[in-house]
């Protein structure tokens, strides 16, 4: 793909943006909670090729981020604050997900099989 | 100040210096470029930046005020496909701005005035100043909703020790930015452009990877195989040092194959301003 290909599908993009995005209702859906660079569960077994959803909550004083190169997400989230991430179909294998704000902390394990 | 908030306050700084580090970056390396230029040409340069950046800090605001007090309009999708946006722009304006560079370079090297004049035509000021906004707006967003997270969750003391450790690490990346620029001064013109192309080349190319990914991961495009390899044995990107630099310049350790088509395209046709004959065909 050449760099020029990104600004021809933009407008593409901005529909996207501005339309709503529909979650279907039998997706599973997986909590993961961070409370101040701790993470729970470490380990997250989820369905291999399948999408669904993972809520993110930052129960915590301090703001985190979820973050993982081979999961392709990053998301922060302030103290309080929630949100969810959807994955599309997830290649059976162990991803390692961490939280960017508290790299001192281990890193938490994704499952998918 | 007890260890306790001393530990604190180096993770804000920390924090803040490395989310700001990308942004400075790509701000160094531009003004870099106009470092052995005329007096006119550099302050033209350097408002262009500055306005840029400018407009980036405020647009990174506006973000961070989106994705924490109007999250909803933020959720989801929503946020990668902005994120896929300013991604993929960023990649495209960087390999521009280096082909741009490079012709400049190739028909005006020994008149500085002319190449002054190419320096400001064809919307190129423009496009200079929206990369400062870009690279600024990307990371700064996450950088406004942690300090502002960390000021709210205020059991580690006075809103002066985030603030007082955020202008540490914002300092700090400031510092890297001068020692950038004023080593680009003692440095040969030819020296300063060939390293900074190579530079913004690189972070372009961690960009594309980054707007790639959210496109995968929000199905917009399929990754066409599995992982062909793993080197995490060498350089894992999943976490640490690994994944900063994966973040920084697009090195992924299980890379499928439409990534490697990705950065086979974007390296060739950055190659292709390097090539003499082929270049101005390219840019025609």
């Amino acid at each position: 793909m050449s760099a020029a290909k990104p600004l021809t599908v933009l407008p593409l993009l901005f529909a996207c943006l501005a339309s709503p995005t529909v979650a279907e209702e039998e997706d599973p859906v997986f909590a993961v909670h961070f409370s101040n660079g701790v993470i729970s569960p470490s380990i997250l077994e989820v369905p291999a090729d399948k999408r669904f959803k993972i809520e993110l909550y930052n129960d915590g004083s301090t703001p985190i981020e979820f973050e993982s190169i081979p999961l392709r997400k990053e998301k922060v989230l302030a103290p309080g604050a929630s949100s969810f991430l959807v994955f599309r179909s997830l290649q059976a294998g162990d991803y390692a997900f961490f939280d960017d704000f508290h790299l001192d902390m281990p890193p938490a394990r994704l499952i998918a099989k | 100040m007890t260890s306790q908030t001393l530990l604190e306050s180096f993770r804000i700084a920390t924090v803040v210096w490395r989310e700001s580090f990308e942004a400075l970056l790509v701000i160094a390396i531009l003004q870099a470029w106009t470092v052995h230029e005329s007096v006119e040409t550099r302050r033209r340069a350097a408002r262009s930046i500055a306005g840029g950046a400018a407009v980036g800090m405020l647009t990174a605001v506006g973000l961070a005020f989106l994705m924490g007090e109007a999250s909803d309009f933020l959720d989801g999708d929503r946020e990668e496909v902005l994120q896929l946006i300013l991604a993929a722009t960023a990649s495209a304006l960087m390999l521009r701005m280096v082909i741009w560079m490079r012709s400049s370079a190739r028909h005006a090297s020994s008149d500085m005035k002319s190449r002054a004049a190419g320096l400001g035509k064809t919307g190129n000021w423009a496009a200079l100043g929206l990369l400062a906004a870009l690279a600024v707006a990307r990371e700064g967003a996450e950088t406004v909703v942690f300090l502002f997270g960390m000021l709210s969750g205020s059991d580690l003391g006075s809103a002066g020790v985030v603030a007082g450790s955020g202008t540490l690490g914002l300092g700090a990346a400031l510092m890297t930015l001068v020692a950038f620029r004023s080593g680009a001064s003692s440095f040969s013109k030819k020296a300063v452009l060939t390293f900074s192309q190579i530079l913004l080349l690189a972070l372009g190319s961690g960009l594309l990877m980054a707007a790639l990914d959210k496109a995968v991961s929000l199905d917009f495009i399929s990754t066409m195989t599995s992982p062909l390899w793993d080197t995490s044995w060498f350089l894992d990107d999943a976490t640490g040092p690994g994944a900063f630099i994966s973040g920084l310049i697009g090195y992924r350790a299980r890379p499928e194959l439409l990534p490697l088509l990705a950065l086979g395209g974007y390296w060739t046709t950055a190659l292709l301003a390097y090539a003499s004959p082929l270049a101005n065909k390219a840019l025609a």
